[in-house]
């Protein structure tokens, strides 16, 4: 893939003397034995949950959209809230594979195979919520430029919500060929060492006739690189397009500009903890800690850093801005009642807390080398980020122009139920993905096993001695 | 003999109830030629059997292939089947009756009179429903609509309205009753008892007159007057000092300086309300009317006031003798003085009013006497009739089992009187109880004979409301149950059954020949008004104003008094049962679905009485028992109220009643506590209980936040002496920006293109905060019209509520010492800022739910209305932000909302900077989860026709009444003409009472509206947004020197 020698002073990226052999079997093993007893745990638990909040989405159709909590003011709560943070956490995976790639990062292939997985199923949590927010769920196919028999009825293109829908498809669209494109040669893999015939049925057909030849390894890697220049925009675009939803509307404290790119950079920091958060667990449930190395976690954590800082300073900036512009709309939003002090002081403080404080604990190396200090900050930039987008949505407009009309949001057990079914669904889809696919994209890591596996770093460590 | 034996024939079959039915001569003869028939009717028998068989094998049945088609078929057919919608059938005029055409409304004059409120209107009907209540424009003050005349519609189609006569608790029917009743005459003349008619007042002279024959066939006939709210005081101090048992008519559109002393002048004072005149007097000039308001409670004419005083009731009649005797020569203290003072020097132009005891009313007239004030008009207002001494009396008759026959007409003393157990004992000695009711109330079940109250949309009638003016009633629908106005009764009963005299239409058309003059019966009958009926006027005739004082002295002071008062929605609950009524915000605290104890703050806090914001920014108060006088009325919720004077507790009648519906059930009946005169009470004592009031809000924010912008006010000498636009002191400066290239006006910067707007009309609805009073009448006037749904208490306390227009209620906020006001006597956020350096702190400081004087409403605010609806902009942010293109922008200017088009997203609502969009969460029609009135048939027959009830899952709001302005331009395209200014209009400027809101073409360049919108004080709301309103507000302007409150 990429050039054929590396520092030594470089850590190496798999540890543990491997041989190709050895990768095979490691990322085969989930796959081919039978799931453990925690797999089946987790995987009733995530199964109930979604299949309450299948009930709760049911009922919400069934009764009307006042199953929540919402109110005249408040026309948004949480569902929206629970779409921009899923859609932000289905942001890492793109960046880790095209990016990445990109930039020839190889520390990049132990994580991007997950990465992109969890970066599909957080889309497709994401997905549900524009869907069953609409208040007539069975038109909402209008919304998609359609011939149609209304007569000349057609979308309004002025509207974000339009460009959200374009958005995200083309999103989820781009990043599943590219993740299932990249899954080819390791189906493949699998394919060739089943040995029950539905098995072998199975990943033949997901392996699409790969042979490993060379003429196929040659237009993998065109396609790798052509994808990965298709959905590097895409990368800024659909965090961009959601942060217009809020950027192009007359409301106060969402009235910004500064908005998209503070929302990409939201959306990279919570979808890099959210990839902490799951490796983590996958690294010790599939025993993987000698692909997916502290060097990966560091290195991760560094992104966090980055990101978590331009957070940090999008929040200054959108002070200063309500001080500076003189408005008091504006000032009241960021100043007052709206946030710090007001009713909503709680989630304005969790928000602070979560995003800008703990993360700051990242600078320390002691700490962004410490696996149970980099999952539970991790798990608590995750609230941050949720946060970020009930305060941006709900206090914005419970507090907005005309006194007369404020009120305040409170969710219902549906709307819980709802978000609950979602990290259910989430989770039910993560854990039969790694039963059933290779998590790490083994086909990659075998390219960098002589350059940056342990055993070759340490002969030329010894190599150079003599 | 032929004859004999057939009958004897007859008389066997039916004797054996074997009757045979037959429906031709061929079928008598032979019984079973139907069943023949019938077998015969679908000749053509679906021939299943050749379908599955298939063609090509006889034998075998079915093919496979066909099977499988079958099968799809017949599964499509189904899924598709069960897609299509209910059907609702609509049925055409078989003979289509002479004067309805489908589709184009009757207007019928008539008299909206419920035996409480009184108003000359007009009634719209379509296809032979009334659907609207208009004000008669013909009749003036008297034909205007408040908010309950406007909800009266509603009122006739009440489900749980008693449908069917009753005797003895079983469905009977008129005949029996009326046999009931002739045979309990009978006996009562027989024991020579009386023969009373209890009656609310009942200004009618043809029921005068009719009684009077009553009375003629059975001379112990008593008609005796019973009221709820009985105006007894006023009426008592009316005979004192006018000599007659009528209240004054006062026109307040020449006055300068009302001064009133608790009377809710603008609600239910005097038997009518004077916000019509009171409005026309409001026009912002040198001679605007000043308003002096002293009070205990917060009403909605205090909260109108410039200045307002508050005062214990104690207190506020100590201040009236004082003014008395002040005007009189007298030594009083400084405050009464300059109340004095204003009034000498207004002299005629000004005018008294107080409210409370007998006395207070008497020093009221006698200073009008000395002022010798031009508001009143020497006429007579005769519609309240109660008579205490007379009332007393007929008790006294009842206790001692002297009265034979009670017929008690739409009156229930047991619900409405503080003596109801003593009542319902006393009625038990009434052989023959006859109740006219419209409820199963008390009266239903105390009654033997019930007979249903006949709705005033289905009765004739006449009026003679006040000197000189005579108004006529006529039935615009059929009677929808078996009811039967009390005038038909008494004619059945004076005359006996079956006399052709047994029509109250004739006898009023007779009687009213010698009322109208020289117009004919139907002319007065299509104007609905008319000159004539009762032409006595009123003058001052006496007057002691010393027992008046002494009187007035008498009342004891307590530490806590109660001041109980009727609301702007419910009034003394006559249409409790009324969900639009019940939902309709009470203007001051804009709660709705309650009645509850109002409480100073300075007292709640004595008293650990709070009231707490939820979670979803809603109330919950303190729960207490209420006791006066040795009676006690259990579970008060409490509000806080600014405004309300310490010492002082407020409380509204016509709650709580039971057995009169479902909606009627919410909040406490506070009528235990009165006598029938005295509204203000001392002695009051309360215990709290440990519960929680949960109240359904509108509004929570009671504050502007320092957004004096939004509802804009200024002072008189101001307005009067600095130009509006002045660069320093300017009161309504035009908003510029200042730009790159200078100072830019707001309305020039833009990103966007103007719509072309100069073909055909353009529409602006001007909103005047002076004249709007607050008063409800174009909320209810909203949802009548386009059918806006009614969600019930538990959704209002979600702020889930539907309302097109709302009014917005401001209160102003206390300065703190060591601030220098601006020159409109507010503290805006800024200066709230800049008066203390530390600026986040500050903020929290000012801000704070507890202590931050922003959030909270001094102690006696400033009111300030303010009716909100959609501001229909150029440059709608709703309009950009919709997927779908719902809601866009019409030709003539005109915000419209695609409702079949609408998926949901509610982006257009968070993206309104007005909040005026409203969702419909739930389906609000036939759902049993919203059991209002339009989930029945009944309640459903009030829909207008010409707007669709939109479903679960979409977005509405204010059309601007586009179905009214499209008809209008349609009739005018038919006749060929072009449209007068003034023929557009709207419902709710239609129902404004002070003219408060007005409506208009733009592009007509001698319209109204155009000359509205170039007056200076014309101001465009959250104008910096660019959004380009075709809304547009005038300031409000009051009339007080600064630091005189």
């Amino acid at each position: 893939m990429s050039g054929h020698y590396e520092a030594p002073i470089r850590e190496p990226l798999i540890i543990g003397h491997k041989t190709y052999h050895d990768i095979s079997e490691d990322i085969a093993r989930p796959i081919e034995e039978r799931a453990g007893k925690l797999w089946w745990v987790s995987f009733w638990i995530a199964l109930t949950l979604f299949l309450y909040g299948f009930g709760c989405i049911a009922y919400t159709i069934g009764t009307g959209i006042g199953a929540w909590g919402l109110n005249r003011t408040n026309n948004w709560g949480w569902d929206i809230t629970n779409f921009v943070w899923w859609v932000g956490i289905g942001h890492a995976g793109t960046l880790i594979s095209a990016v990445l790639l990109l930039f020839r990062q190889r520390w990049r292939m132990s994580v991007n195979r997950s990465a992109e997985a969890m970066t599909i199923f957080a889309v497709v949590q994401a997905a549900i919520f524009p869907v069953i927010h609409m208040g007539r769920v069975w038109v909402g196919y209008w919304v998609f430029p359609l011939p149609n028999q209304f007569g000349s009825l057609w979308t309004n293109f002025n509207s974000p919500l339009l460009w959200d829908v374009f958005a995200i498809s083309t999103y989820f669209s781009v990043s599943t060929v590219f993740w299932f494109m990249g899954l080819i040669p390791d189906f493949a893999m699998i394919r060739d060492r089943a040995k029950t015939p539905w098995t072998k049925r199975i990943y033949t057909f997901l392996a699409f006739g790969w042979g490993g030849k060379a003429k196929h390894w040659q237009r993998f890697e065109e396609l790798s690189l052509v994808l990965a220049g298709l959905a590097t925009p895409l990368v800024f675009s659909v965090h961009t397009t959601v942060s217009f939803d809020f950027a192009t509307s007359v409301i106060k404290g969402w009235h910004s500009t500064i908005y998209p790119p503070y929302f990409v950079a939201g959306a990279v920091f919570s979808g890099f903890a959210m990839v902490q958060t799951l490796l983590l667990v996958a690294r010790k449930v599939c025993h993987l800690e000698d692909y997916i190395t502290m060097y990966h976690i560091e290195i991760m954590n560094i992104v966090i850093i980055i990101t978590g800082g331009m957070v940090t300073v999008a929040y200054g900036t959108e002070y200063f801005i309500g001080w500076y512009s003189g408005s008091r709309y504006e000032d009241f939003t960021y100043l007052s009642p709206g946030a710090a002090t007001g009713p909503y002081w709680w989630a304005f403080w969790a928000l602070i807390t979560c995003n800008l404080i703990v993360p700051a604990l990242f600078w320390f190396k002691r700490v962004r080398t410490n696996i149970m200090a980099t999952f539970i900050i991790a798990l608590i930039i995750n609230i941050g980020m949720w946060f970020e987008r009930f305060d941006i949505i709900v206090i914005n407009i419970s507090r907005d122009y005309l006194p007369s009309s404020w009120t305040m949001f409170k969710p219902t057990i549906i709307d819980v139920g709802v978000f609950l079914g979602t990290i259910g669904f989430f989770g039910v889809l993560f854990l039969l993905y790694a039963r059933t696919f290779p998590v790490i994209a083994q086909a990659e890591l075998k390219t960098i096993l002589k350059i940056s596996g342990e055993t070759y770093k340490t002969k030329e460590e010894e190599d150079e001695h003599h | 003999m032929v004859n004999v034996i057939i009958n004897n024939k007859k008389l066997e079959v039916s004797m054996a109830s074997n009757k045979i039915q037959f429906r031709s001569i061929h079928e008598l003869k032979d019984p079973s030629l139907n069943g023949k028939l019938a077998l015969k009717e679908f000749q053509n028998e679906i021939p299943v059997d050749e379908l599955l068989r298939g063609d090509q094998s006889n034998e075998s049945g079915t093919s496979r292939r066909n099977f499988l088609k079958l099968l799809g078929f017949s599964t499509a057919a189904v899924t598709l089947a069960a897609c299509e919608a209910p059907v609702i059938k609509t049925i055409p005029y078989v003979v289509k009756p002479h004067e309805i055409i489908p589709g184009i409304p009757n207007y019928y004059a008539s008299t909206y009179f419920d035996g409480y409120d009184f108003a000359s209107v007009l009634v719209k009907t379509r296809e032979g429903r009334p659907i609207k209540i208009e004000p008669n424009p013909m009749a003036n003050a008297l034909g205007k609509t408040n908010a309950r005349a406007q909800a009266a519609v509603l009122s006739l189609y009440d489900n749980d309205k008693v449908k069917q006569p009753k005797l003895n608790g079983k469905d009977d029917t008129f005949d029996s009753v009326d046999d009931f009743v002739l045979k309990g005459i009978s006996q009562a003349q027989a024991a020579g008892k009386k023969i009373v008619v209890l009656s609310h007042s009942f200004p009618s002279p043809t029921f005068k007159k009719l009684f009077a024959d009553f009375k003629t066939k059975y001379p112990s006939a008593e008609l005796v007057t019973y009221d709820a709210v009985p105006h007894s005081a006023a009426l008592d101090a009316a005979q004192e000092v006018f000599g007659q048992r009528a209240l004054p008519v006062y026109d307040l559109s020449k006055t300068q300086l009302v001064v009133s002393f608790q009377a809710d002048f603008l609600g239910d004072y005097n038997g009518a309300s004077l916000d019509t005149s009171y409005g026309a007097a409001r026009k912002p000039g040198p001679n605007m009317l000043r308003h002096i308001q002293i009070e205990s409670n917060l009403s909605l004419t205090g909260a109108n006031a410039d200045t307002r005083v508050q005062l214990k009731p104690s207190a506020v009649n100590k201040v009236l003798i004082e003014v008395y005797n002040g005007l009189n020569g007298g030594t009083v203290s400084k405050e009464a003085g300059e109340i004095v003072k204003e009034l000498q020097a207004k002299g005629s132009n000004a005018v008294v009013f107080a409210d409370g005891s007998k006395g207070a009313f008497v020093l009221a007239h006698l200073i009008n006497q000395k002022l010798a004030s031009s508001a009143l008009t020497g006429k007579a207002n005769f519609l309240k009739e109660f008579d205490g001494a007379k009332y007393k009396e007929f008790l006294g008759w009842m206790s001692s089992g002297q009265v034979g026959v009670l017929i008690a007409n739409n009156v229930n003393p047991i619900y409405s009187s503080n003596k109801g157990e003593d009542f319902r004992k006393a009625l038990e000695k009434v052989a023959c109880v006859v109740a006219i009711t419209d409820k199963k109330n008390e009266m239903y079940k105390a009654a033997k004979a019930v007979i249903p109250v006949a709705n005033w949309l289905e009765s004739w009638g006449d009026f003679a409301p006040q000197t000189g003016v005579y108004t006529l009633m006529q039935p615009t629908i059929q009677k929808i149950y078996k009811s039967r106005q009390i005038e038909d009764s008494l004619l059945v009963w004076m005359n006996g059954k079956g006399n052709p005299a047994n029509n109250y239409y004739d006898y009023l058309k007779a009687n009213a020949a010698t009322l109208i003059g020289g117009t004919t019966f139907n002319k007065a009958l299509y104007n609905g008004v008319i000159a004539g009926g009762n032409t006595s006027g009123i003058s001052y005739t006496g007057g002691n104003a010393q027992q008046a004082i002494t009187e007035l002295s008498s009342f004891k002071s307590a530490d806590l008094e109660l001041v109980l008062y009727t609301k702007t929605a419910i009034g003394d609950g006559t249409q409790a049962n009324n969900p639009w009524l019940q939902e309709l915000p009470d203007p001051i605290t804009r709660l709705s679905w309650d009645n509850y104890l109002t409480v100073s703050p300075g007292d709640a806090e004595k008293l650990g009485l709070n009231n707490d914001l939820n979670a979803r920014m809603q109330l919950g108060g303190s729960i207490v028992n209420l006791t006066v006088n040795g009676v006690t009325i259990k579970d008060v919720p409490v509000f806080v109220q600014p405004g309300q004077a310490d010492g002082s507790f407020g409380l509204a009648l016509g709650y709580g009643k039971k057995d009169s519906g479902k909606v009627a059930e919410t909040g406490v009946n506070a009528y235990p506590l009165f006598d029938g005169s005295n509204s203000i009470l001392s002695n009051v004592k309360i215990e709290k209980t440990g519960g929680d009031h949960e109240f359904a809000g509108m509004q929570l924010q009671n504050t502007l936040m320092g957004r004096y912008e939004i509802a804009r006010e200024v002072p008189l000498d101001t307005f009067l002496n600095v130009k509006f636009d002045d660069e320093k002191l300017g009161w309504n400066k035009p908003l510029e920006y200042h730009t790159i290239g200078g100072a830019m006006p707001a309305g020039k910067i833009d990103l966007w293109d103007a719509f072309d707007d100069t073909d055909g009309p353009h529409f602006n609805l001007s909103v005047d905060l002076n004249s709007c009073t607050g008063c409800g009448a174009c909320v209810i006037a909203c949802q009548a019209e386009n059918n806006v749904p009614v969600v019930g208490k538990a959704e209002v306390r979600m702020s889930r509520d539907m309302f097109w227009l709302r009014i917005d209620r401001y209160y102003s906020t206390d300065i703190p010492a060591n601030v220098d006001l601006n020159k409109d006597g507010k503290l805006s956020q800024e200066e709230a800022i800049s008066a203390d350096l530390n600026v986040p702190g500050m903020y929290g400081h000012f801000l704070d739910k507890k202590s931050g004087i922003l959030n909270h409403p001094a102690n006696n605010p400033d009111v300030i209305f303010q009716p909100v609806m959609c501001q229909h902009c150029n440059h709608a942010p709703c309009e950009t932000v919709c997927p779908v293109a719902a809601t866009s922008h019409g030709k003539q200017g005109q915000n419209q909302m695609a409702y079949n088009r609408c998926i949901g997203t509610r982006y257009c609502a968070n993206n309104c900077p007005y909040k005026v969009r409203r969702f419909n969460w739930f389906t609000y029609n036939l759902n049993d989860k919203f059991d209002f009135n339009q989930n029945n048939d009944l309640g459903r027959m009030v829909l207008n026709p010409d707007v669709v009830v939109r479903t679960r899952g979409v977005m509405e709001k204010c059309s601007m009444c586009i179905q009214m302005t499209q008809n209008t331009i349609l009739e005018a395209k038919k006749e060929g003409r072009t449209i007068k200014d003034g023929e557009f209009t709207t419902a709710c400027v239609n129902a404004c009472p002070t003219t408060a809101l007005k409506f208009g073409d733009m592009n007509d360049k001698n319209s109204e509206i155009r000359a509205l919108f170039s007056t200076n004080r014309r101001y465009t709301l959250l104008e910096e947004i660019g959004t380009k309103p075709n809304v547009f507000y005038h300031t409000k302007v009051r009339n007080r020197k600064e630091n005189n409150v």
